[in-house]
């Protein structure tokens, strides 16, 4: 319950930092998705429903508050969920290169589906769309990972119910 | 560098895929909303949702606005703290050419007045519209929009035309009761029907995503140089004629072929917490519905004429009536 919590509010925050400072830290156009960020992360770290739920709700509200196509980007994230949660089920999120990866390959596909939707709706080339958005937001999304990765793992390795172990699910660099 | 995640493999192990349903029918409800919205109107609940969600998240924005401000302002500050000798030197002596030119620039201002009053006699150049201020820019990396602080209250509607201190900004795309949303020209959604100040050919100034406005449709004949203007052309009535769009910065021609790209310079360039105003009407508007269907010269002359010295003055009343 408390670790459900907390991804809301982790989910509120990714909002509210998508809202107010990704504008302020685009690079030549390509900006972070917060939102992005903290779905595949969260994901990564525990597979569960309310991850799910929580990055539909996030893409939802996302949508209707950016003024794109209501359901877009909901489905994309909830998309993202189930690719990072499969990918580490399947290939473990026990080295900092893994959950790299992951987050990269997730983020990867999430934005070059929504450029080809762009794409198709906005009438733009698809290099432009592809090599000047989608990869600059992907490699931007990947470094808002690095700083969500650690801090999340902490907050829910302190969220964590008591007969597990303290250092539980603490991301640790030996 | 190898880390430890004993309980995300734990949970991992008990329950490794549970809610596949749970995603599937989530994708299901996303695909549904989505053909509902493309479906819908623009008065369809979900485009309502959408005016009121947008004029919620308004304070939201506003702060990120203000961020941008403070942020600019540290620049400055650092700028300022960092400077040099020489720099403070440079710095003083064009303090002293500025005080010079404030004196000349009240007198100015005093002869602009009455020669403003003179204009206002020329109603039928003036645009009437709701100024409003720029509260958010938007937070999508594949749109150019922002958010301005007047809405349908104040008589805004969809598809009129947002112009800035010095041009054509964009178009409203979206009102809520108290905000607006606009896309700017340099969207790459954003095409307007322009022609060119000197040679009165028709094009179309279109946005791309490299944020960029590139002058399309123009017959391969007519010369262009760097710093011809480019102004609406009213055509197909989304935005009212003769409002500058920028000028020419560059012309890049295709080696062994008559293409050629041309790239415009937007004249006015909002940021955060600056004016525009939503254009109602303007009688440029009406000069150019009547005389686009006699002649395409003789209505552009008309227009360019307008554009010249209605563009700018017009605006700034509007502003200052507001």
């Amino acid at each position: 319950m408390r670790e459900t919590v907390v991804l809301i509010v982790g989910g509120i925050a990714a909002f509210v930092l998508q809202c107010v400072l990704a504008p302020n830290i685009a690079v030549l156009g390509a900006m972070p998705n917060f939102a992005l960020a903290f779905v595949a992360t969260a994901a990564m770290l525990r597979q569960s429903d309310a991850i799910v739920v929580i990055a539909f709700v996030l893409g939802l509200v996302s949508d209707l508050s950016n003024g794109g196509t209501v359901g877009s980007m909901a489905a994309l994230l909830t998309l993202a969920a189930l690719i990072a949660s499969r990918a580490s089920s399947l290939f473990g999120n026990e080295t900092v290169t893994a959950s790299l990866l992951i987050s990269m390959a997730a983020s990867l596909i999430v934005e070059a589906i929504y450029a080809f939707f762009y794409i198709a709706t906005a009438g733009v080339p698809a290099v432009d769309a592809l090599l000047l958005r989608a990869l600059p937001c992907a490699l931007y999304d990947c470094a808002i990972v690095l700083i969500i990765m650690p801090l999340l793992s902490f907050v829910l390795a302190r969220s964590a119910p008591s007969h597990n172990a303290p250092t539980s699910s603490t991301v640790r660099l030996r | 560098m190898p880390i430890i995640n004993k309980h995300s493999t734990a949970k991992k192990k008990a329950a490794p895929l549970s809610g596949t349903a749970l995603v599937i029918v989530l994708l299901v409800v996303s695909v549904a909303l989505a053909t509902v919205y493309a479906r819908e109107g623009q008065d369809g609940p979900l485009h309502r949702v959408q005016s009121i969600a947008g004029m919620v998240t308004a304070p939201l924005q506003l702060a990120g606005a203000g961020v941008a401000y403070a942020a600019d302002g540290a620049g400055d500050a650092v700028e300022n703290a960092t400077v040099s000798d020489s720099s403070y030197t440079a710095l003083q002596q064009e303090n002293a050419q500025l005080r010079d030119q404030l004196v000349q620039m009240e007198e100015l201002r005093q002869e602009n007045e009455r020669l403003t009053a003179l204009l206002d006699i020329q109603s039928q150049y003036q645009i009437s519209g709701a100024t409003g201020r720029v509260i958010g820019t938007g937070s999508d990396a594949y749109s150019r929009e922002i958010t301005v602080n007047v809405g349908s209250n104040s008589g805004v509607e969809p598809g009129q035309a947002v112009v800035g201190p010095s041009g054509l900004v964009g178009q409203v795309t979206e009102v809520s009761p108290l905000t607006c949303r606009v896309r700017l020209i340099t969207d790459p959604q954003s095409g307007v029907s322009a022609y060119l100040q000197s040679s009165r050919d028709e094009c179309v100034v279109k946005g791309a995503v490299d944020g960029l406005l590139y002058l399309e449709y123009l017959d391969d004949s007519v010369q262009v140089e760097v710093g011809d203007v480019v102004v609406t052309s009213g055509m197909g009535g989304s935005y009212p004629a003769g409002i500058t769009i920028g000028t020419v910065t560059n012309v890049v021609n295709q080696a062994g072929t008559s293409d050629r790209t041309i790239i415009v310079s937007p004249l006015s360039t909002v940021s955060a917490l600056e004016e525009v105003t939503v254009v109602f009407s303007s009688s440029s508007e009406g000069s150019d519905s009547q005389s686009g269907s006699q002649d395409a010269g003789d209505s552009g002359d008309t227009n360019a004429d307008a554009s010249s010295t209605d563009g700018e003055g017009s605006v700034d009343e509007s502003g200052e009536g507001e």
